[in-house]
C-alpha cells in the first residue's frame, strides 16, 4: 500500500514542481526576448536555471552583459526567428511564442526581420 | 548589468526602447512563492512523515491531505477564469487584465484539474480495487477537465486581441454555466445506483485527529498559494508575450533602421 | 426578433429540402453508429436492450456535430455570412432560427432513430410522452450549444475538430439525463423521469437564453 503514496507524491509534486520551474523559464525567456539585454527580471537576474524547459541560452548561463542575445521577431507571435548565427534551440515548452534559443550577440543586434534560419547579420559578431 | 559594449554601438543609432524596469509585486510574489513552497514542503513532509497512519485506510490517508486541496484549487482557478471573464464582457470593467487572468488561471487550473483526478485514481486503486470509479465528485472533475481543455484550445484560436479575448470569455461562461448542471446530473445519476458508500474525503475531516487536521488545513492553504503564485506567473508571462506580439515588429524595425543607420 | 428566426429557420430548412443532405449524410451516419454499437456490443439482445437508450442519445450527439457544421457550411459560400450580418437581421433572431433547424432536423433524425434502435436492439418503446419530452427539451438544449459552438468554430481551418471538442464536454448533462428519461420510460417507470426532465428543460433554457444574448458579438467576430 505504502508504494502508492510515495507514487502519488512523486507524481504530484514532480508534476507541479516541473510546470512551476517550465513556466520561470518560459517567463525568463520572454522577458529576455522583449526587453533584450537589459531586462533581467525578477526572476532570476539574467541567469536561467539549468532545468529550465523553456527556451533558454545555452548552458553555460548568459549574463547581463550584452551577451543574451534576445532580437525579438518581427513575426508575432507564432514567429520563431532566430538571432544570430549559433542560435541554440530547446523546444519551448509548448508554447509557440518561444524562440529557437538566444545566441550571444554584442550590441549592436541585428534581428533580421522575421526569417527562419540564423544568418549571421553582417558586422555581428557572435 | 550593462547594455553592452558601448564602443561597437555607432552614434546616433537606436537601440532599444527604455528597459522597463522591474515587474510590479515582484517583491510580494517572491514572499508569496517562498511561503507556497514552505507551505507545500511542509505539507508533504507531515503527510509523509510526521502524521498517524489512518485506523482505516492506513497510509493511504497521506493522500488526504494533497487531493482535496488539489480539487479545491482545480474549481477555484476555474472559478476565477470564469469571474474574470465575466468581468471582461461587462463593457465597464473590460480590460485586458481579465482576459489575461482567465486564460493563466484556466492554464494553471488545468495542471490542477490533471492532478486531482490521477491523485484520486491513485488512491480508489487500493481502496476500491480499480483505477477509476464513476463516483460523483471524480466524474465531475474528469469533464472539468475537458471542459478546460476546450476552453484553452479556444483561447489558441488566432485572432484579433479583442476578438480572441471576447469569444474566450463566452467559451468560459458557456463551461461555467454547465458545472453545476453537470455536478447535480451526475450526484443524481450515481444516487440511484447506490452506490457503496463514497468515502467522502472531506466530511471525514470531522474525524480525524489533530495533526491530520492541520495538516489537511495546511495542505488547502499552502496549494491555494501555490495556485495564486503559479497564476501570477503564467499572467506575466502572457503580458510579456502581448508585449511581444505588439512591439516585437517595433523593436525589430528600430533594430533593422540601426542597423542601416550603422552602415 | 422571432420574424427574423422564422426567416432565418425557413430558409436553413428549404436549403435542406433542396439538398437533402441531413437526410443523406447524416442520417445514414447515424444508422452506421447504431449498427457500429451493435458491432461493439455484441449480437446478445440482453446486453443492446438495456443500453439501447444510452446509445441512442449518444448517436444523436455525434448527429448533432454533423448537423452543426452543415448548418455553417452553408454560410461559408459566397460570403452568405457577412450577408447574414449585414442583412440586418437581429443577431438573436439569427441564432434562433439556426437552433431551431437543428433542431428540427434532429427532431426527425431522432424519430428514425427511435424506429432504429426499436429494430436493432430490441428496444420496447413504452413510456412514449416521456420519449417524446425528453427528446424535445434535450434536442433544444443539444441545438442551443451546437449553434453556438458552431459559429465560434465555423471560420477556422481547425473547426472539424474544435466543435467536438468544445461541444461535447459541454451537452454529456444532457446525455445523461435524457439517457435516464429513457431508461425510466422503457423500464415502464415514466414517473420517476422527472427530475431528469427537469434537467433537460433547465439546460435547454438556460443555453438559448446565453445563445440569444451572446451570438451577436460571436456572429460579428467572424
Amino acid at each position: 500500500m505504502n508504494g502508492y503514496v510515495e507514487a502519488g507524491y512523486l507524481v504530484i509534486f514532480g508534476s507541479l514542481g516541473t510546470y512551476g520551474v517550465a513556466l520561470l523559464g518560459r517567463e525568463r525567456a520572454a522577458r529576455r526576448r522583449v526587453l533584450g539585454p537589459a531586462g533581467a527580471g525578477s526572476t532570476g537576474a539574467g541567469s536561467t536555471s539549468a532545468g529550465s524547459t523553456g527556451a533558454g541560452s545555452t548552458g553555460a548561463g548568459s549574463t547581463g552583459a550584452g551577451s543574451t542575445g534576445a532580437g525579438t521577431t518581427g513575426a508575432g507571435s507564432t514567429g520563431a526567428g532566430s538571432t544570430g548565427a549559433g542560435a541554440v534551440s530547446s523546444a519551448g515548452s509548448g508554447e509557440s511564442t518561444t524562440q529557437a534559443g538566444d545566441a550571444p550577440t554584442t550590441k549592436p543586434q541585428h534581428a533580421p526581420l522575421a526569417t527562419e534560419e540564423p544568418e549571421p547579420a553582417p558586422g555581428a559578431m557572435s | 548589468m550593462s547594455a553592452g559594449p558601448v564602443s561597437s554601438r555607432p552614434v546616433g543609432a537606436q537601440t532599444r526602447p527604455l528597459p522597463l524596469p522591474r515587474p510590479p509585486l515582484s517583491g510580494a510574489l517572491g514572499a508569496l512563492g517562498f511561503l507556497a513552497l514552505a507551505g507545500v514542503v511542509a505539507t508533504a513532509w507531515l503527510g509523509l512523515f510526521v502524521t498517524p497512519p489512518d485506523e482505516f485506510m492506513g497510509n493511504l490517508v497521506r493522500l488526504l491531505y494533497v487531493h482535496p486541496p488539489m480539487a479545491w484549487v482545480a474549481f477555484l482557478a476555474f472559478g476565477v477564469a470564469s469571474l474574470a471573464s465575466l468581468l471582461y464582457l461587462w463593457p465597464r470593467t473590460r480590460t485586458e487584465h481579465f482576459d489575461r487572468l482567465a486564460g493563466a488561471s484556466a492554464e494553471v487550473g488545468v495542471v490542477f484539474t490533471g492532478l486531482t483526478l490521477v491523485s484520486g485514481s491513485i488512491w480508489g486503486r487500493p481502496t476500491w480495487g480499480a483505477w477509476w470509479v464513476w463516483d460523483p465528485l471524480l466524474t465531475t472533475t474528469a469533464l472539468l477537465f475537458v471542459l478546460y481543455l476546450g476552453y484553452l484550445a479556444l483561447r489558441r484560436v488566432p485572432g484579433d486581441f479583442e476578438v480572441r479575448a471576447r469569444r474566450s470569455a463566452i467559451g468560459a461562461l458557456i463551461a461555467f454555466v454547465d458545472v453545476p448542471i453537470v455536478y447535480f446530473s451526475v450526484v443524481w445519476w450515481r444516487s440511484l445506483h447506490q452506490a457503496p458508500t463514497v468515502l467522502n474525503p472531506t466530511t471525514r475531516k470531522t474525524y480525524v485527529h489533530g495533526s491530520m487536521a492541520w495538516t489537511l488545513l495546511l495542505g488547502f492553504v499552502s496549494f491555494t498559494l501555490l495556485y495564486a503564485w503559479l497564476t501570477a506567473h503564467r499572467y506575466r508571462l502572457a503580458k510579456l508575450q502581448d508585449l511581444e506580439d505588439t512591439e516585437g515588429l517595433d523593436l525589430a524595425l528600430r533594430e533593422r533602421r540601426a542597423e542601416g543607420d550603422a552602415r | 426578433m422571432l420574424r427574423d428566426a422564422a426567416l432565418v429557420a425557413g430558409k436553413d430548412l428549404r436549403i435542406e429540402m433542396r439538398s437533402r443532405v441531413a437526410l443523406n449524410q447524416v442520417r445514414p451516419f447515424a444508422i452506421a453508429v447504431l449498427l457500429l454499437f451493435g458491432l461493439a456490443l455484441g449480437p446478445d439482445r440482453a446486453v443492446l436492450a438495456p443500453a439501447s437508450a444510452g446509445l441512442f442519445w449518444v448517436a444523436v450527439l455525434l448527429s448533432t456535430i454533423l448537423a452543426v457544421q452543415r448548418s455553417y457550411a452553408i454560410e461559408s459560400a459566397d460570403a452568405a455570412r457577412d450577408g447574414l450580418r449585414l442583412s440586418g437581421l437581429d443577431p438573436a433572431g439569427i441564432f434562433l432560427g439556426k437552433a431551431g433547424a437543428i433542431a428540427a432536423q434532429l427532431l426527425v433524425l431522432e424519430a428514425g432513430l427511435t424506429v432504429g434502435v426499436a429494430l436493432l436492439y430490441g428496444a420496447h418503446l413504452n413510456g412514449a410522452l416521456v420519449l417524446i419530452a425528453s427528446c424535445a427539451a434535450g434536442t433544444l438544449g443539444l441545438a442551443a450549444v451546437g449553434t453556438l459552438y458552431g459559429v465560434v468554430a465555423s471560420g477556422l481551418r481547425t473547426r472539424e475538430t474544435l466543435l467536438p471538442l468544445l461541444f461535447l464536454p459541454v451537452v454529456a448533462p444532457v446525455l445523461l439525463a435524457a439517457t435516464k428519461a429513457w431508461n425510466e420510460a422503457l423500464a415502464g417507470t415514466p414517473g420517476r423521469a422527472g427530475s431528469w426532465l427537469e434537467i433537460l428543460a433547465v439546460f435547454a433554457v438556460l443555453y438559448m437564453s446565453i445563445g440569444t444574448v451572446a451570438f451577436g458579438s460571436l456572429l460579428e467576430d467572424g
